[in-house]
């Protein structure tokens, strides 16, 4: 979709301008329904349109991604711009610059619509856990986007964007793209800066691209990518071909494993079908299948919900109604009857209207599993346990290049079905999180739709790869993609 | 279940002002996950060894320590996003 964009802006048979406009009236339309969007730029893209259309005129070459409108997940930070991650501890919140993906998004002119509602801070897997509104699955209006990037997911979903950044720490990026029929890239941690990312788990956190089709996947994913000095986590690799580039090679000779862990009895048998016909098309585009097993799988979700909650506690202590958000101190407020008379109340009462449930819950986890007398037994032992499971993936790579999934046990669930026990919302994650807990990266595609209520419901299947092998996900998808 | 004091004790630490009903509610839902992970206790054998906390093969990854100042602009939208202010310092509580 972006190279035929390009195409027709550079042959000027249509203008950045026109396209702008074109999404902007999509969203005037949709977004009642949708409700994917927090904030809007509506001037400030046509004002960039302009732009590109001038440098079009004057002859100059435009990048790829030039005048083609996307839309960013809240918690990256635009400069000047209200970036509430979701939450209304940030309701007011500016950022003072901007993420270094957007920094480089920019440079390649691509266009900014707006920020996209999201599961408060980042925790959740439904987008029900925002502090402002409902954002509803493109697909059935009963159901969930996904979460916690589903305002990503259901824009490009809902065609009121033509791309998305959404983050990912334990399948937000792939869940949401998986029920709203995306393609959704969680990157190699390392890969991609989260310098201007509003931190949840510095450990796992990636941002990455959402996208209806493989090829824009990588066309937005190689214009974030690379190291970064403003975070030192970015890896230092040598600069090779965009990955746009890279999808048309020959994939015959890749081997994809089958994990049995991701295959379990319990799994919805429309899910199954639809991931073993993918197999089968996988093996009739000439790739291996083979039986594999990662062991210690079943250990993944109580690793993850010991260590993510550990780093949130960590990195969520900053929202302290001291330097910025929603403060009992705010002296332009006055719907706040009693004001915080020493600093400790500043502290306690900011946090308490401030922070949602969900954030509460997990700050309190964390905060009680690194306490002292418990800091060994979970904490300690979560990253030991994180270690093998790494080793499992290491072990296994040694014999396949690829593995194989479905990338959620069902289809996306109903508004209001599991957001009343937070263990049943945990478990929507089941195969994506290891793909964070391990730092390898994993993609979401979709594979084919299930009927039900009448409505065609996306399903999506997962492909993990070894570390800093992003091409071979997307040359196996795209092939996948090209076959249908 | 975890005792109703733990749980409060565990707010003053998080610094998270909990209401009476939040507290049990969250002495419950705390409680349910923590069992939840009973399987990891029993898990003895992968307890043992090297642990992995997301790094990598970074050590000692750090910038070198200048000081650095904010442009204008970049100060004009911090000193914004101040919840109480005068003459352009932050204003917060006294400690007791």
């Amino acid at each position: 979709m972006i190279r035929e964009l390009h195409t027709r802006l550079v042959e000027r048979t249509l203008s950045a301008r026109s396209l702008a406009e074109k999404y902007l009236a999509a969203i005037a339309q949709k977004e009642k329904k949708i409700g994917a969007y927090l904030t809007l730029f509506e001037k400030e893209v046509l004002e960039e349109a302009d732009r590109v259309d001038e440098q079009i005129g004057r002859g100059e070459k435009i990048d790829l991604l030039a005048g083609i409108p996307g839309a960013i997940k809240d918690n990256i930070c635009i400069e000047g711009q209200r970036t509430t991650a979701g939450s209304k501890m940030l309701d007011n919140y500016l950022a003072p610059s901007d993420a270094t993906v957007i920094k480089r998004l920019r440079k390649c002119g691509g266009l900014i619509l707006g920020k996209t509602n999201m599961d408060e801070f980042a925790m959740g897997s439904s987008t029900e856990n925002s502090a402002y509104q409902r954002t509803t699955n493109p697909y059935d209006e009963e159901r969930v986007p996904g979460g916690s990037s589903g305002g990503s997911a259901a824009a490009v979903a809902a065609e009121e964007a033509v791309w998305a950044l959404g983050s990912d720490t334990g399948g937000s990026i792939r869940q949401p793209a998986s029920f709203c029929g995306l393609v959704g890239l969680k990157p190699t941690y390392g890969r991609v800066s989260r310098s201007g990312l509003i931190a949840m788990a510095s450990g796992l956190d990636q941002i990455g691209p959402m996208t209806k089709t493989v090829e824009d996947a990588a066309i937005v994913f190689s214009r974030t990518t690379g190291f970064d000095p403003l975070d030192a986590t970015t890896a230092q690799l040598p600069e090779g071909k965009p990955f746009e580039e890279l999808l048309d090679e020959k994939r015959e000779g890749l081997t994809i494993g089958v994990p049995a862990e991701y295959w379990p009895e319990s799994l919805d048998s429309r899910v199954r079908q639809n991931a073993e016909r993918a197999l089968e098309r996988f093996q009739a585009l000439g790739m291996k299948i083979e039986s594999v097993s990662l062991p210690h799988t079943s250990l993944a979700l109580p690793v993850y919900y010991i260590l993510v909650p550990s780093e949130i506690s960590s990195n969520l202590a900053r929202f302290d109604g001291i330097r910025y958000g929603f403060s009992a101190n705010d002296q332009k407020k006055t719907t706040l009857t009693r004001s915080a008379s020493a600093l400790l109340e500043t502290y306690l009462d900011s946090r308490r209207h401030g922070l949602g449930a969900e954030v509460k819950r997990r700050i309190m986890l964390g905060t009680y599993a690194l306490s002292a007398g418990y800091y060994d037994a979970y904490y300690k032992k979560a990253t030991q346990v994180r270690a093998r499971m790494r080793e499992d993936f290491e072990k296994v790579f040694q014999k396949v290049d690829l593995l194989f999934s479905p990338t959620t046990p069902t289809p996306a669930f109903r508004l209001g079905e599991k957001n009343q026990n937070p263990l049943e919302m945990y478990l929507s994650d089941i195969f994506t999180v290891p793909a964070n807990l391990a730092g390898i990266p994993a993609l979401s595609f979709p594979i084919g739709s299930v009927d039900e209520g009448g409505k065609n419901l996306p399903i999506g299947g997962q492909l993990m790869g070894k570390w800093f092998d992003e091409e071979a996900l997307l040359s196996a998808a795209a092939a996948f993609e090209k076959n249908q | 279940m975890i005792p109703e004091e733990t749980v409060r004790h565990i707010a003053l630490l998080a610094r998270l002002g909990l209401e009476k009903e939040e507290v049990k509610k969250m002495q419950k839902d705390l409680s349910a996950i923590l069992d939840s992970f009973q399987e990891l206790e029993k898990y003895r054998e992968a307890g043992e060894g090297a642990s992995f906390s997301g790094a990598g093969a970074l050590t000692n990854a750090a910038r070198a320590d200048r000081s650095q100042t904010a442009d204008e602009n970049t100060r004009a939208v911090i000193t914004k996003n101040f919840p109480a202010s005068q003459d352009n310092f932050l204003k917060v509580r006294s400690v007791f």
